[in-house]
């Protein structure tokens, strides 16, 4: 699967238009495509218990709220517990 | 082409020259000094350079979704559960190079919206509810704001990203999400909340007519909630956090369920110990995750000495998670975080980190002492301080970003000034941070000297030395009549003459209530200073003088929108005694109103919006169980008025007084008429430039005013040590220093002036018609409130100095003087000494504040033509720097109007 730099892991986002590629120090453009072989970006969008309604936008299953608390599929996702990939 | 103002003013014999002192050479001369940082700074502030201010949506998304969880909690544990989940989801970013780690939000110069304080802008943009939100007086304020169209700025929406107030950009992907949370918002921000309950004050219509006519600013009870003040760093230096949640623990347990004799809030400090014990574990999952990318980054990284460097910032992190610092780089990583933590808390602008030269020093003299560090390795420090703190974006609407603060956010750092026994505070870690200011000349922190008689020659020679690499900084500040100042406005809430010595600058110069607190390490007590007062960035900001004065010749008119502002006063203003009168009234009417909604606004905030993070570090928070909305810090009495354009009202009462009242030469009549017709020139907009000098004459002019407009221009002018107009400044501002006790805060305490302009001169200006003193339609007023109009002092800068002296600065929270120098004026050594000599006579005479553009104006003009050949060009605009691609229109040609001085 090709990933567009911003959702890998070796993307240091600069802003919201680039970032550095962290294995070749270059400045990248954050919706290019990375190279072959870069590890994803736990997003949102990757996770199971996404369930996406619109373009971009969804809920989290796993809100205890009622209904379920939104989510939205570009939100990164290494911080939160119950990313399940 | 139309005759501009300049050449009109030639034709009649008239210098109205931009230049004193001398002429300045025909070429462009750059400042003398020019430093390079270290070469790790270096490749960071080029990363820097190439970066655009973005938004997201991460912590406003935790935020929300943990506060929407729990809508029947106690609102301060509601909020601080909020604020800790949020801060626990923040995802980590360090960026190769770095040793000061930890950002606001996931980019390099990252914010985000709080829309728990407004959401309607995005609402507004969403439902094509814009022209509906026109009506609403905070909107008019953004549409007479525009951000500079270089730099950081994200003006216009590209590719997929979206431009957010003309500032801040944001992925298209999380545009949706903004909206959502946003919505979720309405009917409960503290915006919302406030516009519901400040309709009810009687006068709430003059209120919402001075936003909407730019008489007033902004709505600074939630706009900037918090700011211009300093932070205190001392509870978790000393402490630790693992410390302060015991400490917290141990006092939420002895107070639950006790009054202690106070039967309002005495029961609150059981929920407020809670809140505090909730927030710091979210800052300690925050550091924790960044420990843990670092740790991540050690694994992966193949260069020796960047893997070693991740597993030291990993190490560092895990370590002041939990404890004290022990060494000055942990130290100065803590610092940064609790700084970054407290603004991620509110949108905030001015959060001044004080005098961190006296705060690390125990850290620096030990390690210093012990061989682990060189100063070598903390001036490298010093200078990464200044990208993280240049890198700090406050996120808020246009009209206040723009509009008022030009993007800047006022991390300022003070130096010198006096330590708790009344010596000289000046250390050897201060001279390294004026140098990392001139080796690493970045916007933040932007530097306060805090003049003493007391401090070191050699001192004071090297900050100016520092000013004339022309990065606008260290300001002169005078430590005397700030404390004088401290004693006469905290004196009632128990502040000692010792412990207001302690005073710093917050924001770009609000003196700022401090305290001394006694710091141990290994064996050692230092007294170190930090904020302990509220913060200053509340009350009623700012008043347009000119706009009030407009509005007194035109009885109660404005001139531009034909709006009745403020009931007519029918009166003729027969004489000058009664103008002066009907002026007072005016600005006492609309003081009022703004007074009492945004004291509702700032209510609001207080109830449900209140400082967790912020209140447990400032005395005395955490040994009084109340945080800062019930009166937890030592001083409350912080909140002020403050004022924009008072050389261009104090010049144009002097001319009115001249030319219609003693001489009698022309009549209101004629001089109200000239005014409208903008005395047969184009309005400022029409010709987008806001410079006096470059107004073009109407293509339809018969040069009827011309006359009459030669007549006021050569009316005496303020700035020349000329009794006739400098005693229509003592006098207002005898007045204005006394009619501000007048206006009580929320808090019951009296209110003060405080008289910085910030950027509103641009603004401010442009909403407003032509002036008695011969100002046109549309351009920005005089900067500051004691420098001079543009191209009227005309006596030299000690006569200058003269004019701002002739009344006491020790009543108001503070005065700005700046003035602009060609480069060649101070050069070498010689230059510098007589920089410090005109400063320290500035201070002796009783000024509080002088400092210095050195610029040629010839490369401000080059630099507006070719913005992108000066990226890196800063200038000082009122009391901060700013980088020049980054600052509206109406302020750069403010700047390039100022007087310049070829000699002095
Ligand atoms: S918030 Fe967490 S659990 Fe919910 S969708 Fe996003 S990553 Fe998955």
């Amino acid at each position: 699967m090709t990933l567009a730099y911003r959702d890998t892991r070796e993307f240091v986002p600069v802003d919201a238009d680039k970032g550095l590629d962290r294995l070749t120090g270059k400045m990248v453009q954050a919706d290019a495509n990375a190279p072959a072989g870069y590890t994803k970006l736990p997003k949102c969008k990757f996770c199971k218990n996404y369930q996406e309604e619109a373009t971009n936008m969804g809920v989290c299953a796993v809100s205890t709220m009622e209904p379920k608390f939104m989510a939205y599929g570009d939100m990164i996702a290494v911080t939160c517990e119950v990313y399940a990939d | 082409m139309a005759r501009t103002f300049k050449q009109v003013l030639a034709d009649a014999g008239i210098s109205m020259d931009f230049e004193a002192c001398g002429r300045a050479p025909e070429t462009i001369v750059d400042r003398e000094i020019k430093p390079e940082p270290h070469p790790r700074v270096e490749k960071l502030k080029n990363i820097f350079m190439q970066t655009l201010s973005t938004a997201n949506n991460e912590f406003p998304y935790w935020y929300t979704r943990e506060y929407m969880a729990h809508d029947s909690e106690i609102p301060v544990v509601r909020r601080a559960r909020a604020l800790k989940t949020a801060f626990s989801h923040l995802t980590p970013v360090i960026y190769p190079g770095e040793k000061l780690v930890m950002h606001k939000a996931h980019y390099f110069r990252g914010s985000f919206p709080m829309p728990w304080l407004s959401e309607g802008f995005y609402v507004a943009k969403e439902d094509e509810l814009f022209q509906d939100a026109l009506k609403r007086g905070s909107t008019s304020a953004d549409e007479h704001s525009k951000f500079g169209s270089g730099g950081g700025n994200v003006v216009k929406s590209f590719n997929k990203i979206v431009s957010i107030a003309g500032k801040f950009g944001m992925r298209q992907e999380e545009v949706p999400a903004l909206l959502k949370l946003a919505k979720m918002w309405v009917g409960k921000s503290v915006d919302d909340l406030g516009h519901k309950y400040e309709q009810k004050c009687p006068d709430y219509d003059v209120k919402e007519k001075c936003m909407r006519n730019i008489v007033c600013m902004f709505d600074s009870g939630y706009t900037l909630p918090q700011g211009r003040e300093v932070i205190n760093y001392y509870y978790p230096l000393e402490y630790g956090f693992d410390g302060l949640i015991k400490m917290a623990t141990e006092l939420r347990d002895k107070v639950a369920g006790n009054a202690d004799g106070d039967g309002m809030v005495g029961t609150n400090r059981l929920y407020n110990y809670e809140a505090v014990i909730l927030v710091l574990e979210g800052i300690q999952a925050w550091i924790l995750n960044y420990a843990k990318e670092a740790r991540r980054l050690e694994a992966i990284e193949k260069d020796a000495v960047q893997k070693k460097e991740y597993g030291e910032i990993a190490a560092c992190l895990e370590w002041i998670a939990h404890n004290p610092p022990r060494t000055f780089y942990e130290a100065f990583q803590m610092i940064e975080t609790i700084h970054l933590g407290v603004l991620n808390e509110d949108a905030i602008s001015g959060m001044s980190p004080g005098r961190i030269g006296q705060v690390l020093y125990p850290y620096f003299e030990q390690d210093v002492a012990a061989g682990r560090i060189t100063e070598d390795e903390v001036l490298e420090l010093c200078e990464l301080d200044r990208v993280v703190k240049t890198s700090i974006d406050c996120f808020a609407s246009c009209g206040v970003v723009g509009g008022v603060l030009s993007g800047n956010t006022f991390n300022t750092l003070s130096v010198g000034g006096l330590n708790a026994k009344g010596q000289s505070a000046a250390n050897r870690l201060e001279y390294l941070i004026l140098q990392a200011g001139m080796t690493n000349p970045m916007p933040q922190s932007t530097i306060a000297l805090l003049y003493d008689e007391k401090l070191p020659e050699d001192f004071l020679l090297l900050a100016t030395k520092v000013i004339k690499t022309g990065c606008g900084y260290p300001a002169f500040m005078n430590n005397e009549i700030a404390i004088k100042f401290m004693c006469a406005q905290y004196g009632p809430e128990g502040m000692t003459p010792q412990e207001a010595t302690a005073w710093a600058i917050g924001g770009c110069l609000e003196s700022s209530p401090c305290c001394w607190l006694p710091l141990h390490l290994n064996g050692k007590e230092y007294m170190i200073p930090g904020g302990a007062g509220q913060p200053t960035s509340v009350g009623i900001h700012f008043m347009s003088l000119p706009k009030i004065l407009e509005l007194t010749l035109f009885n109660g008119q404005d001139q531009r929108t034909k709006e009745q502002v403020v009931p007519p006063h029918n009166k003729s203003l027969a004489t000058y005694e009664e103008l002066w009168t009907e002026f007072k009234n005016y600005w006492e009417i609309m003081c009022h109103a703004l007074e009492k909604a945004n004291n509702i606004q700032h209510d609001i905030w207080r109830k449900n919006n209140m400082a967790v993070f912020n209140s447990l570090l400032k005395p005395d928070c955490l040994s009084k169980g109340h945080l800062i909305n019930e009166l937890g810090y030592r001083y409350n009495a912080t909140f002020n008025v403050e004022s924009a354009g008072t050389a261009n009202m104090v010049n144009s009462l002097a001319a009115l007084k001249k030319i219609v009242y003693d001489d009698k030469k022309a009549s209101l009549a004629d001089i109200k008429a000239a005014i409208l017709d903008n005395f047969g020139f184009k309005d400022a907009h029409e010709i987008n430039s806001f410079s006096i000098a470059d107004q073009q004459k109407r293509e339809d002019d018969d040069r009827k005013w011309d006359k009459l407009h030669f007549m006021l221009l050569q009316a005496p002018k303020y700035g020349n040590d000329d009794p006739y107009a400098d005693e229509i400044l003592r006098e207002w501002e005898e007045y204005f220093c006394e009619d501000c006790k007048d206006y009580k805060s929320l808090y019951g305490h009296p209110m003060y002036p405080c008289q910085i302009s910030v950027s509103t001169h641009g603004a401010m200006g442009s909403a407003c018609r032509a002036t008695p003193d011969g100002r046109l339609s549309g351009t920005t007023f005089a900067d500051a409130s004691l420098s001079a109009y543009p191209g009227t002092d005309r006596n030299g800068p000690f006569a200058l100095m003269n004019s701002a002296t002739v009344w006491d600065h020790s009543h108001s929270q503070n005065s700005q003087l700046n003035i602009k120098i060609h480069p060649s004026a101070i050069r070498g050594p010689e230059g510098a000494k007589k920089l410090l000599d005109l400063s320290r006579a500035y201070m002796r005479k009783g000024g509080f504040h002088v400092q210095y553009n050195v610029v040629d104006t010839k490369m401000l003009r080059d630099a507006q033509e070719k913005p992108q050949e000066y990226r890196e060009l800063m200038v000082r605009v009122a009391g901060f720097t700013q980088y020049w691609v980054e600052i509206g229109k109406s302020v750069q040609d403010e700047l390039i109007a100022r007087t310049e001085y070829e000699g002095i």
